[in-house]
């Protein structure tokens, strides 16, 4: 079964640059070590860091008219940083792997099931 | 020879060069390696060249080399120049049992059941990893690892080429119906995206376990298995609508139904069932058989069904079979007494939160006319699937209720 795992951070913090280079450099060698982890045992698909929040461009509809406007969906502290996608045997797998970065990172992970358009077979009564 | 009966050919042949370079050299991974490479140069010179006279030996030679070379390069990574090649040749006439053999091995105890899938399609089924790959939907490299991961968790399990020892021959079997199954599935449910890709995925495992059943023709649950495959996939052409949308069995076009797999799935089960011990594989395929051979849904011979999920149920305690007797009762004495035996389920944990039983109960409620509980559960129901379509479909079931 397929997950995202979807990091989320302090906007401010991340904006500001407030953190030290240290931790900065902790937080790239645990993300590169886990990569590393998860390709070698086969369980990863994807995995990407996002721009910064202000980069963001939230398209919308209002009435019939599709309206573009900049930054994200709405004024929240906490912002989407990153996401990766695995592919393991069970959801106590993903959030083993979700668990190590929000240890190892402090961000906030959300873990998602990713359908993949199979359906089961219908026997109705 | 065209390419696709070329391609026919080498998975045929796969598991065969794969055997007798294992039991000539040892070392599963690095012939399993070889074996790939042969395939690869196969498929590229026979289409050009033809086919050689004795195209199994072709492969086993050229494997042979392959993994001779790949010896002495690692032999002189490690500046040990010792000759290897001397080895006599390789008994080319083994037998279809190494097959056997292979596939125990790729479904090994100690590997994850996704490994032991992507193993056993390609050593056994001769695919590449980019076809597995694009197949469950994940980068080559992610399967590429899966594969060279379960290879060396196998080494290190210390796993012999041999059959295992008698004592646990029906466990390990077990295993390996298990895989063929889910390459079944990953295929079958498939109805969407990738699909065409995934549907190969069923061809690839009714044409394995044909294999197996070829190799254990007295075993009741590989007959069984294969029934059931050959029962179900008959009516893959009836299960959705060109735009991709689920079918139910009762409201299936039959006549699109495929009378040749219907025909040789019952013939099967039928015999299996008159001679070995019954097994779950078994009573599912005779179940699929009876729903097949009702020209209309409404021939159905539910206390036939209900007979064998009884049946079924005294094999062990399984909740979704529970289920599904509910459905099979509420044919016969009418939809309360479905209902009745649905609400014993509530209980059970490993049902909780399982969007089937509200599936089941939506169905029964709108058997009964009771519309608006009918439409709260298939909403339920709607809300809990992982599956795209069948979400589509049973929100298009409430719809049809409210409006």
């Amino acid at each position: 079964m397929k997950y995202i795992l979807l990091a989320y951070t302090n906007a401010v913090a991340w904006e500001t640059g407030d953190f030290s280079p240290e931790e900065f450099q902790a937080a790239c060698d645990f993300y590169e070590q886990l990569g590393k982890e998860l390709t070698e045992s086969g369980e990863a698909v994807g995995s990407e860091g996002l721009a910064l929040p202000s980069f963001t461009k939230t398209l919308r509809k209002q009435g019939d008219a599709v309206v573009t406007s900049d930054g994200p969906y709405a004024e929240t502290k906490e912002v989407l940083v990153s996401f990766s996608i695995v592919d393991v045997e069970n959801e106590a797998r993903a959030l083993e792997i979700a668990g190590r970065v929000v240890a190892a990172v402090g961000d906030t992970v959300e873990v998602r099931p990713l359908p993949d358009g199979a359906g089961g077979e219908l026997t109705t009564p | 020879m065209t390419a696709a009966r070329i391609e026919d050919l080498l998975r045929e042949l796969a598991p065969q060069a794969l055997g007798a370079l294992v039991r000539h050299h040892g070392h599963f991974d690095t012939c399993e390696d070889a074996v790939q490479e042969a395939l690869l140069a196969a498929a590229q010179q026979w289409p050009v060249d033809g086919v050689p006279d004795n195209p199994r030996s072709w492969l086993i030679r050229v494997a042979s080399n392959k993994y001779t070379d790949q010896v002495r390069s690692e032999l002189a990574r490690r500046r040990r120049e010792e000759a290897v090649g001397q080895e006599p040749a390789i008994e080319v006439g083994g037998s279809t049992d190494d097959s056997l053999v292979l596939l125990f091995l790729c479904c090994h105890p100690t590997l994850s059941p996704p490994s032991q899938v992507a193993l056993t399609l390609r050593a056994v089924g001769g695919l590449t990893t980019d076809e597995i790959a694009r197949a469950f939907l994940v980068p080559e490299a992610t399967m590429g690892k899966r594969i060279t991961r379960a290879k060396q968790t196998v080494k290190a399990a210390g796993a012999q080429f041999s059959m295992p020892p008698p004592d646990q021959r029906a466990v390990r079997l077990a295993a390996v119906l298990q895989v063929l199954y889910l390459v079944f599935n990953e295929g079958y449910t498939a109805t969407s995206g990738a699909q065409s890709i995934r549907v190969e995925l069923s061809a690839e495992a009714i044409r394995l376990t044909r294999l197996l059943y070829r190799l254990l023709p007295d075993d009741g649950e590989v007959a069984g298995l294969l029934a059931l495959m050959l029962l179900t996939d008959a009516r893959r052409r009836a299960r959705t609508t060109a735009a991709g949308e689920l079918v139910p069995l009762d409201e299936q076009d039959r006549a699109l139904w495929d009378q040749t797999a219907i025909a040789e799935g019952t013939a099967l089960v039928t015999a299996a069932m008159s001679r070995a011990p019954l097994g779950p594989y078994q009573l599912q395929a005779a179940i699929a058989a009876v729903h097949d051979e009702a020209a209309r849904a409404a021939d159905t011979d539910w206390r036939q069904i209900l007979a064998l999920y009884d049946l079924l149920l005294k094999l062990g305690d399984n909740p979704m079979v529970k289920l599904n007797r509910a459905v099979a009762l509420a044919r016969i004495l009418g939809p309360r007494a479905g209902l009745k035996e649905l609400d014993r389920l509530d209980d059970d944990q490993r049902l909780k939160g399982n969007h089937r039983l509200d599936t089941a109960r939506a169905h029964l409620l709108e058997l009964a006319g009771d519309r608006a509980a009918a439409v709260e559960h298939y909403r339920t129901a709607a809300r809990r699937t992982l599956s795209l379509p069948e979400r589509q479909y049973l929100l298009t079931q409430a719809n049809r209720l409210t409006s």
